[in-house]
C-alpha cells in the first residue's frame, strides 16, 4: 500500500515535471524576439544529408577499401575469392588465436553455417567447440563465457569507407560474442558490403523501412576496429574493454 | 598530487593554482594540439563547411521543434518497451535514479562516461545511499581512483602524466610501477571486467537520441558503453532535453561530425544504439531500459536567449583551440563543463551564477572557439551577452542586484552621489584604520564582493573636490 502510494506520488511528480518543462519550452519558443532558433528552421530532408565518408577514385573496390580502412583502425582482414577460401581463412585465424593452453571454444552467433556453409563442421573437426548461449542471466554462465577468448559473428551490413560493421542483436545473435572475448572475427558476405552508412540509410529510406531497421532490435552497434583508448597521455592502447583484435573475412556469395 | 586544483576555491585561486603548476600548460598544450591537428586532418578530406552548415540547420530545426520532438521521442521509447522519466533539475534526476536503484535492490552501478551525470553529481547522491558507483571509461576510472573530477569533455584525464597514473595504480591497486600504457590498460581491463559482470545497474549519458525511433545512442572507443548497456539487468540513460535529433539520417550526420570534431576520427570504435530493453528470447541485454530527460536550466537558457549554446554536441573542439583553457586547465573552470562552452553554460545551467560569475571573463574573445565549433555556435557573442546580463543584473544574486540598483539610483542624482561618496570615503577609511591598506573584508552584504578581492579605501579627497580646488570652479558639469 505504502509502496504503491509512493510510486503514485512519483508518477504524479514526473508528469508535472514533464508538463512544466514542455510549457517552459513552448513559452520560450513563442517569444518573437527570441534570437535563436530562427522562426523558419527547415529540417534536412531525406536524401539531402551529405555523404561524410565517401569512396575515392583510386579505390580498387569495396573489399580493398574496407581492408585498408580497417587496417588503419588496427584491425585486420582477409579477402576470400570463394566460400572454401573464406572457411579456410576463418578457421586458420581462429586456430591462431586459440593458443594451446586456453579452452578450445569460441563464443558465436547461432547457425554459423548460414554465414559460411560447413564452418561448424570444420571447427568441430579441429576440436573447437562452438558455444551459442541462450541467456546470460546466470552468473555461472557469465563466468564461464568470460573465459572464452574468441568471438565469431556475422554482420547486418558493413561499410567500406570507414571499415565498419553493423551488428544487430536478435535471439540468435548475442551482443556478447563481439564484446566479451579478446578476439573477434566478423564474417562479411559480399552482398552485405556497402560503400558507406549513407548508402544503407538511403536504401532503407527508399523502401520505407528505415525506422524498422533501426528499432526492430533492442540494440544496433556500429563497430570500427578493436577497442581502444588514448586516455593515457594520448598514447594508443588496445583492448580496453572490448576485443583487442578484430579480424574481418570478406567473401563472395554464390548465386 | 601536482595537478591538483581546488575546484571549490574562488576562480582566481583556481587560476593561480593552475598557472603555478609548471607542467600543466605543457601537458595540455601537447594534448590539445594533438587533438586539434587530428581534427584538421579528418576534416580536410571532405567539404567541412557543408557539414557544419548541415549540422547547424539540423540543430536549429531540432530546437525550434523541441517540445514536439520530445513528445515523439517519449512515445517511441515507450513503444519500444522502455520508460521515460522527466526531471526538472538535478535533485529530481538524482531522486528518480535513486528510487530506481532502490526498487531493484541495486548495490553496484557501472557507469560509462557521462557529462550529464557529472553535472548532477549522481555518484555522490547514489553513494550516500550506500550504492557503489564504478566509472568504467579508462580516463574516468583513473580520475575516480584519484578522487578528482574530469578536466576535459572528451579526455577526462588529459591533465595527468603517465608517471602520475603509474603512481596511482601502485598506490590503489598495488600494481608494480610501469610507464607502459598498455600494461596499465590491461590491468584496468581485468579490474573493470569483474565490475561489469557483477553490477546490477548500468548508467550512461547519451550523445544523441533519435526522436523518430526512440533510440538512445552512445559513442565510445573502449566498449564500456556497450558493457553498461548490455550486461546489467537495468540500464538507465541520462540525457539533457537538447540531445535529440529528429531522424536516423540526422543521427549519423551528427555522429560523424562529433567523431571528427572531438578526436579527428572518421568513426569511433563503437556507436551503440539502444531501442528498448532486450527483446523476447534475446540472448543478452538489459531487462529494463529507462531514459531520464533532464532540463536542469536548459529551458530557461532557451527563454533567456542562450539557446544557441543548446546546439552543442559536446565534442570539446572549442577547448582544444582555447588559449585560456591551455593555461588554466578544465579544473580552472571549477565546473563539469570547461572551456569556452563551459564558460557559457556553467553559469546558466547551475543557477550558481554567484559562484560562476567570473567564468564569462575566462576568455580573450579571440574567436578560435567559434571557428572550431562544428555547429558554429557564436561563443564569443554569448560570452559578451553574459557579461552584459551580469552587469545589468539579469542573472545576479538578489543582494548584489539590489546593491547595483541602489548604486544606479544614487549615481544618477548628483547630490545623493556626493553625499554617498563622502560617507563611503569616511566609512572605508574608518574600516582601514585611517591607513591606506586595502580592505580585506567589507561588512555584509558587501562581504560577497571582498570574498575574492580586496577593496581599496577611498581617496581622502574626491575628484570633484580636487577639481574644484584646482580650477576654482564648482566642478565638472554633471
Amino acid at each position: 500500500m505504502v509502496g504503491q502510494a509512493i510510486r503514485d506520488a512519483g508518477t504524479r511528480n514526473v508528469s508535472q515535471a514533464r508538463q512544466r518543462i514542455l510549457d517552459r519550452l513552448r513559452q520560450g519558443l513563442a517569444d518573437p524576439k527570441l534570437p535563436w532558433p530562427p522562426a523558419d528552421a527547415p529540417p534536412l530532408t531525406p536524401g539531402e544529408h551529405m555523404h561524410v565518408a565517401t569512396l575515392r577514385a583510386e579505390d580498387a573496390g569495396l573489399e580493398q577499401r574496407f581492408a585498408g580502412e580497417l587496417e588503419k583502425l588496427h584491425g585486420s582482414s582477409d579477402i576470400a575469392d570463394s566460400i572454401v577460401a573464406a572457411r579456410m581463412f576463418t578457421v586458420r585465424k581462429i586456430l591462431e588465436w586459440l593458443d594451446d593452453t586456453g579452452p578450445r571454444r569460441v563464443l558465436a552467433w547461432s547457425e554459423l553455417n548460414s554465414w559460411i556453409p560447413g564452418l561448424e563442421e570444420s571447427l568441430f573437426d579441429r576440436n573447437v567447440e562452438v558455444v551459442v548461449p541462450e541467456s546470460l542471466d546466470n552468473p555461472d554462465t557469465r563466468g564461464d563465457l568470460q573465459e572464452i577468448r574468441v568471438g565469431v559473428t556475422g554482420v547486418e551490413v558493413a561499410f567500406a569507407a570507414t571499415g565498419s560493421v553493423l551488428l544487430k542483436s536478435t535471439p540468435g545473435q548475442s551482443r556478447s560474442a563481439s564484446l566479451l572475448p579478446l578476439n573477434h572475427i566478423a564474417l562479411i558476405p559480399g552482398t552485405r558490403l556497402l560503400p558507406n552508412v549513407e548508402t544503407w540509410l538511403e536504401q532503407h529510406q527508399q523502401d520505407d523501412s528505415l525506422g524498422h531497421a533501426i528499432r526492430n532490435s533492442a540494440n544496433l552497434t556500429l563497430v570500427s576496429g578493436p577497442s581502444k583508448s588514448a586516455d593515457i597521455e594520448s598514447k594508443l592502447t588496445l583492448g580496453v574493454h572490448g576485443p583487442k583484435e578484430l579480424h574481418a573475412v570478406m567473401y563472395p556469395v554464390p548465386g | 598530487m601536482r595537478s591538483r586544483i581546488d575546484i571549490e576555491a574562488p576562480f582566481k585561486t583556481r587560476v593561480k593554482q593552475a598557472v603555478a603548476n609548471p607542467t600543466l600548460a605543457d601537458t595540455l598544450t601537447r594534448a590539445t594540439l594533438h587533438l586539434k591537428e587530428q581534427k584538421r586532418l579528418s576534416l580536410e578530406e571532405l567539404e567541412a563547411q557543408r557539414l557544419r552548415d548541415q549540422m547547424r540547420q539540423m540543430k536549429a530545426h531540432t530546437l525550434r521543434n523541441l517540445p514536439e520532438l520530445l513528445e515523439r521521442f517519449e512515445r517511441n521509447v515507450v513503444m519500444n518497451g522502455g520508460r521515460v522519466h522527466w526531471a526538472e533539475d538535478a535533485d529530481e534526476a538524482n531522486r528518480i535514479i535513486g528510487e530506481l536503484a532502490e526498487r531493484h535492490d541495486v548495490r553496484k552501478v557501472v557507469k560509462s562516461k557521462s557529462m550529464a551525470t557529472e553535472e548532477i553529481h549522481l555518484n555522490h547522491h547514489l553513494e550516500a545511499k550506500g550504492i557503489t558507483c564504478v566509472e568504467t571509461d579508462l580516463g574516468e576510472y583513473i580520475i575516480q581512483l584519484a578522487a578528482e573530477i574530469p578536466s576535459h569533455i572528451v579526455a577526462p584525464v588529459i591533465h595527468k602524466r603517465i608517471d602520475e597514473i603509474s603512481d596511482l595504480f601502485a598506490e590503489k591497486l598495488s600494481m608494480p610501477r610501469t610507464l607502459d600504457p598498455q600494461a596499465l590498460c590491461a590491468r584496468a581491463r581485468v579490474e573493470l571486467r569483474q565490475e561489469f559482470l557483477s553490477a546490477d545497474m548500468g548508467i550512461s549519458g547519451c550523445n544523441f537520441a533519435i526522436a523518430d525511433t526512440g533510440t538512445v545512442c552512445i559513442v565510445t572507443n573502449e566498449g564500456n558503453g556497450r558493457m553498461v548497456s548490455t550486461l546489467p539487468r537495468v540500464y538507465v540513460a541520462v540525457m539533457g532535453i537538447e540531445k535529440l535529433v529528429p531522424t536516423p539520417q540526422d543521427a549519423f550526420l551528427q555522429y560523424q561530425s562529433l567523431t571528427r570534431s572531438a578526436t579527428g576520427q572518421r568513426v569511433t570504435v563503437y556507436l551503440s544504439m539502444t531501442s528498448g530493453p532486450k527483446r523476447l528470447e534475446d540472448v543478452d541485454g538489459p531487462e529494463e531500459f529507462h531514459v531520464v530527460l533532464m532540463d536542469n536550466g536548459r529551458s530557461r537558457m532557451l527563454a533567456d536567449g542562450y539557446s544557441e549554446s543548446l546546439m552543442c554536441i559536446r565534442c570539446g573542439a572549442c577547448l582544444n583551440v582555447c588559449p585560456v583553457y591551455r593555461q588554466i586547465s578544465g579544473h580552472g573552470y571549477g565546473n563539469t563543463y570547461s572551456g569556452p562552452i563551459g564558460a557559457v553554460i556553467s553559469p546558466l545551467l547551475s543557477e550558481e551564477m554567484a559562484r560562476n560569475k567570473d567564468l564569462p571573463y575566462a576568455s580573450t574573445l579571440c574567436g578560435a572557439c567559434r571557428d572550431a565549433c562544428p555547429v558554429q555556435i557564436d561563443l564569443p557573442k554569448m560570452l559578451l551577452n553574459l557579461r552584459h546580463d551580469l552587469v545589468s543584473g539579469k542573472h545576479m544574486p538578489g543582494a548584489e542586484r539590489r546593491a547595483m540598483q541602489g548604486f544606479a539610483g544614487v549615481a544618477s542624482r548628483p547630490t545623493a552621489y556626493r553625499g554617498t561618496a563622502r560617507a563611503a570615503r569616511t566609512g572605508t577609511r574608518l574600516l582601514s584604520g585611517f591607513g591606506d591598506r586595502n580592505l580585506r573584508r567589507l561588512p555584509p552584504p558587501l562581504h560577497h564582493w571582498t570574498r575574492q578581492r580586496d577593496f581599496p579605501p577611498m581617496a581622502k579627497q574626491s575628484f570633484r573636490e580636487w577639481w574644484a580646488k584646482r580650477s576654482g570652479t564648482r566642478g565638472p558639469a554633471t
